[in-house]
């Protein structure tokens, strides 16, 4: 290995204090931390298998549907009474041992919920030998449906035939999987429609509920998430955006050199979009990341930089802690979307530079904006996942903002995480420690791994 | 506090400059009654309580947030208050603020903090927490920021900001939520933002003279001062295009431009 990169950085968690010191940019990218490693593959191995929803499916004959709430399909004379959740046990047993490479490899199985959720992790083996990460949900999926019909004995003549149906819903017949079996990681090969998108599939609420809505730990989350899509989808691989992406983890996603905390803690009181950007401009005059080119006769300074890697990096943690500061002020989300537009809609006539990535954050959000409102409402900020065509096309900026805005939230929205992403809250406490306090871990593992670089 | 930089020598630019301030407060230049607003925003009747949509902050349990800490919630969102809305129809003829600058103005003055915000189709949103929106609605209304002629109060049926103003100088708005009252030289609101009638009509204040419109103008107009005095501004506007267009390509294209 060897460092690509000149930045070193110092690393501060949620309360502002020094976890790492002197941390080349290198040490958090996910080829090389392995807390990073550990959320990437903890995530593409990891499926959620609702048991209840079998059961209940099974018992009504109501499975299939295609329809994002209730079901529209059900076929009377198909019902199958299975007690699924109260042999939860047995079928994890099952499970285990289909999807089990060798004894001691890191298959893990745990029954949630009184029974009513299996997650599972595929052994690594698994997904070195798979073509995609699908490859989890599938693996696991036939195996719950192997274990039912093993458990229950069901043969072709009393119903062996809807087990997929409740597990799978009506793919392959469609692209969807609106079954009872998900990936950690939500995206579904089929219903993709773009490459280098699955990390990015999660929504906002998922995210939120993983992190137990503790503010900058989502945002790190939602981060790395975010990072991780721009090296799977090519976006990071001209060393310059290599640069670029790893700088906007640092700096937006991991309070690299406390810069959102302390944009916070001067604003928080009465602080509003504008002062922040005030604040952020001396703060960015002072670390020499931007200078002052030219004064005009009104004395309005036209600013250069000497690294737009940096200074793209400081807007996207000055844009988080705008959204902490009016979303904290409003304890609401919905403030998130117009908080990012004016951010940048004032920052670059303030300076006369680019703003954030160059104007895709300020169009996205616009679109944003638009459609969490009023009459085209489709849903809360919250609702959506990164991967949706409103937000892919800003490359990583936003998502960690609407998390944010989303853990600052008291209680005014209709798609709350509660309600979207139920399931994540029940599996929080089997996921790894590095996916509920990133921040955490991936400092830690910087640490140890910034002499071997 | 300094305000928010923005190129120019002209006038506008300096107008522009003033409403940039997060300090700034803006002249009063009327006077309605509390009461009177609450009718004219009509999302409950003048006395009743709030609404709310969740229990107060301190009786909310939460998970431990160091972050959250670190800001101060509104008066409305301490109590839990609805989110509720005003929304301004701005005429290019002469209103105090074109919509974006309302915009910028809402995020940047501290009497705006918690805010949410959407412009489409010639109309500006603002929604807080009730609480919230009561106390800055005074601002918005009995300030220079509003116009009684050349701005309205609109929730729905928003169009007019670019037609011929009518043979009194007012707006057109196809809801005719109010009218000029000849008699008493004011413009008199005779339904809600929603269109719904009032019991009592809200008189909200003669309309500004054209010439005074003028001295408070934001906008560059050929008719008044023309975009070709706005030498800084197009000289940033350009540079920033051009800046976005290369580092956009690569990031490390404009280092050092």
């Amino acid at each position: 290995m060897a460092v690509r990169h000149p930045d070193r950085i110092d690393l501060h968690d949620e309360r502002g204090e020094r976890i790492a010191e002197d941390i080349p940019l290198d040490a958090i990218s996910p080829l090389h931390n392995p807390a990073i490693k550990k959320i990437c593959e903890t995530f593409k191995r990891s499926v959620i298998v609702n048991l209840r929803r079998i059961e209940d499916s099974l018992r009504s004959g109501r499975m299939g549907g295609e329809m994002g709430v209730g079901d529209e399909c059900q076929i009377p004379g198909i019902e199958l009474d299975l007690p699924i959740v109260e042999n939860a046990e047995k079928i994890a047993e099952l499970v285990d041992r289909y999807v089990r490479v060798s004894d001691d490899d890191d298959t893990s199985v745990h029954v949630l919920g009184g029974g009513e959720i299996l997650f599972v992790q595929v052994p690594t083996l698994r997904m070195y030998m798979a073509s995609d990460w699908a490859s989890a949900t599938v693996n696991v999926g036939v195996a719950t449906a192997h274990a039912i019909i093993e458990l229950f004995n069901i043969t072709p003549f009393n119903g062996s035939n809807v087990i997929k149906s409740a597990i799978f819903g009506r793919y392959p017949q469609s692209i969807t999987l609106r079954g009872a079996v998900t990936g950690l990681l939500r995206g579904w090969p089929p219903a993709l429609d773009g490459v280098g998108l699955a990390f990015r599939t999660n929504m906002v609420n998922d995210i939120v509920a993983i992190t137990n809505k503790n503010t900058l730990n989502g945002v790190a989350l939602s981060a790395i998430l975010e990072t991780l899509a721009m090296f799977d989808s090519g976006d990071a691989i001209h060393p310059v955006y290599e640069r670029y992406h790893l700088l906007r983890l640092a700096y937006q996603g991991l309070n690299a050199n406390n810069l959102v905390y302390e944009l916070v803690k001067e604003n928080g009181k009465d602080g509003t979009i504008g002062t922040v950007i005030l604040s952020l401009i001396r703060r960015a005059e002072e670390d020499g990341v931007i200078k002052v080119k030219e004064t005009l006769p009104s004395g309005f300074k036209i600013y250069k930089t000497d690294d737009a890697c940096l200074w793209n990096a400081y807007m996207a943690a000055g844009q988080l802690a705008a959204v902490i500061v009016n979303c904290g002020a409003m304890r609401a989300v919905q403030g998130a979307p117009a908080t990012i537009n004016a951010f940048n809609d004032i920052i670059k006539l303030a300076t006369g530079l680019p703003d954030l990535d160059f104007g895709r954050v300020l169009g996205t959000s616009i679109g944003f904006a638009f459609y969490t409102h009023n009459i085209y409402g489709g849903a809360g900020p919250g609702a959506y996942a990164p991967a949706g065509p409103l937000l892919r096309h800003s490359r990583g900026f936003i998502a960690p903002c609407i998390v944010a805005g989303m853990c600052m939230d008291a209680g005014t929205q209709t798609f709350t995480p509660e309600l979207t992403s139920g399931v994540y809250m029940k599996i929080r406490d089997v996921l790894p420690p590095e996916m509920k306090q990133p921040i955490k871990y991936v400092a830690e593992a910087a640490s140890e791994i910034k002499d071997k670089l | 506090m300094v305000g928010i930089p923005y190129p120019g020598t002209d006038e506008i630019a300096e107008r522009r400059r003033k409403w940039l301030d997060p300090d700034f407060k803006p002249k009063k230049l009327r006077e309605i009654s509390d009461d009177d607003i609450v009718k004219l925003l009509g999302h409950r009747k003048p006395g009743m309580a709030y609404s709310s949509v969740h229990p107060p902050l301190d009786e909310i349990k939460e998970p431990p947030d160091p972050i959250k800490e670190l800001v101060e919630p509104t008066d409305g969102a301490r109590h839990g208050d609805r989110i509720r809305y005003i929304q301004f129809t701005d005429s290019q003829h002469f209103a105090p603020l074109p919509p974006w600058l309302r915009f910028r103005i809402y995020a940047t003055n501290r009497e705006f903090r918690g805010f949410d915000s959407l412009a489409y189709s010639g109309r500006m949103l603002l929604e807080m927490r009730e609480r919230d929106i009561d106390r800055v609605a005074k601002m918005l209304l009995e300030t220079e920021m509003f116009d009684t002629a050349r701005c309205a109060l609109r929730s729905i049926t928003v169009h007019g900001f670019s037609l011929r103003l009518d043979e009194d100088g007012l707006m057109f708005d196809a809801r005719r939520r109010y009218i000029y009252d000849k008699e008493r030289g004011e413009v008199v609101y005779v339904k809600t933002q929603q269109s719904v009638p009032l019991e009592e009509p809200v008189p909200v204040g003669p309309p500004l003279p054209e010439e005074e419109l003028k001295k408070m103008a934001t906008v560059y107009r050929f008719d008044h001062v023309p975009p070709t005095v706005a030498d800084e501004l197009m000289k940033v506007v350009k540079r920033i295009g051009e800046l976005r267009v290369l580092g956009g390509l690569r990031p490390d294209l404009i280092n050092g431009k």
